[in-house]
């Protein structure tokens, strides 16, 4: 039976070390009894036992099989991790940009776009193994029991919307907070490009000077918009309104910057890039964000009236 | 991965049956390996990795009674309903007959 007795030392590896013994004594009746069994009225052989072992199948199946189903965040719980994760990272983010501008505001401080999304990173991580230990912590106190108790259909409020797009908020998001660092000057853009100041820089024409509080404004209120929305999970009709006004504003003020060029100064060494060529791709670039946000808007509107 | 879909829902829906099963085999007292036989022999086939889980976790509910006994010179642990164990069964006996006949009623008129 030395088969069976390797067999049940490895099973035992996987078992609680309360039950272990008793466990494996009671595999071994079974295994021995199969391993008789196929041999009939003969001696069981080796080939007997591994016949009943095979059947038994692997290790640590047949261990698991004693330790119940385990998670480290249940399937009654996943739901509600995955809307905690979502709102603390709405959250974070919100912080970092809020930080970031104090720390520019009182100090002085400006940051790169590499030293934003570094920071950003770090803080989503944090938050997230802190979201993942409150969450492993409450699925082994089985407090997780009592959460649907109290729960009662009062508690509902009548809403109307349709579901949102994660992905083109958070890309939202994104893009107008790392703007609104930049047009307050706490994100500093220079330091990126190839060469520096020594080479070549860019700086915008006094055409845009006035547009200073407008664009802080109206940004600001899409970044909130977008981020109250990213949390609701639903456009509803006031803020798709919202969305439409204030996309129907940013592209009146794109119209207005485009006939008002030239939008850019160049200076330093311009042999590969000059100055009309960079008006140009300045020009493109707001008409293509204005297309897109004409784009957003449309599909936040059909997709309220289709439902 | 119809066939798929179709081994899981089977799966669920054996998980139940077998529990049955097993608390109404052991109104008889058995072992770990005489139990499964028994089952075979009515052709009910569960493999060890599930049943002898299963039966531990009965008994740890108080559905059955156990007891190490030598028999053969080796020894063995026995089974058997307890009289809580009995209560439940009847009960759900019961609860699968009366299912039993609404899941035919239901077929039937669909007929």
């Amino acid at each position: 039976m030395r088969l069976i007795e390797s067999y049940l030392d490895e099973v035992s590896r996987y078992l609680p070390a309360k039950q272990r013994g008793d466990i494996v004594s009671e595999l071994r009746v079974s295994l021995e009894d199969q391993a008789q069994d196929l041999a009939g009225d003969a001696e069981p052989g080796p080939e007997h036992e591994k016949a009943a072992i095979n059947q038994m199948g692997h290790p640590l199946q047949v261990a698991s099989g004693y330790q119940g189903q385990r998670y480290l965040i249940g399937p009654e719980l996943f739901p509600s991790f995955i809307v905690t994760l979502k709102t603390v990272a709405i959250i974070v983010v919100l912080i970092q940009f809020a930080l970031l501008l104090t720390s520019y505001v009182t100090v002085g401080n400006t940051t790169s776009l590499l030293g934003l999304f570094k920071g950003l990173l770090e803080m989503v991580l944090w938050s997230t193994i802190w979201v993942v230990g409150v969450f492993v912590a409450i699925e082994f106190s089985g407090e997780r029991l009592n959460w649907y108790k109290d729960w009662s259909a009062d508690s509902l409020k009548p809403t109307a919307g349709s579901p949102v797009d994660n992905g083109q908020l958070i890309t939202n998001l994104i893009t107008e907070g790392a703007f609104l660092l930049w047009w307050n000057d706490v994100l500093v853009l220079q330091n990126w490009i190839p060469g520096g100041h020594e080479v070549f820089s860019l700086t915008l024409t006094e055409t845009w000077t006035p547009l200073f509080w407008p664009l802080n404004v109206l940004v600001a209120a899409w970044f909130l918009l977008h981020a109250y929305v990213l949390y609701r999970g639903l456009w509803q009709r006031g803020t798709v309104i919202a969305e439409v006004v204030l996309g129907g504003v940013f592209i009146a003020i794109g119209l207005w910057l485009i006939s008002h060029a030239p939008l850019a100064e160049v200076a330093g060494s311009i042999s590969e890039f000059s100055a009309a060529a960079a008006n140009r791709v300045i020009v493109s670039v707001i008409v293509v964000i204005m297309a897109l946000t004409a784009w957003d808007s449309y599909t936040v509107l059909r997709r309220l009236r289709r439902d | 991965m119809e066939r798929e879909a179709l081994e899981k829902l089977r799966l669920e829906m054996r998980r139940g049956a077998i529990v049955l099963a097993v608390l109404g085999q052991l109104r008889e007292e058995h072992y770990g390996y005489s139990l499964r036989k028994a089952l075979l022999d009515k052709d009910i086939s569960i493999d060890e990795g599930t049943l002898y889980p299963l039966v531990r976790r009965l008994e740890k509910q108080g559905l059955l009674a156990s007891e190490w006994r030598e028999e053969a010179k080796r020894r063995k642990r026995f089974y058997r309903l307890s009289d809580y164990g009995r209560e439940v069964f009847e009960q759900l006996l019961e609860d699968w007959v009366e299912l039993n006949d609404s899941i035919w009623e239901l077929v039937r008129e669909e007929k």
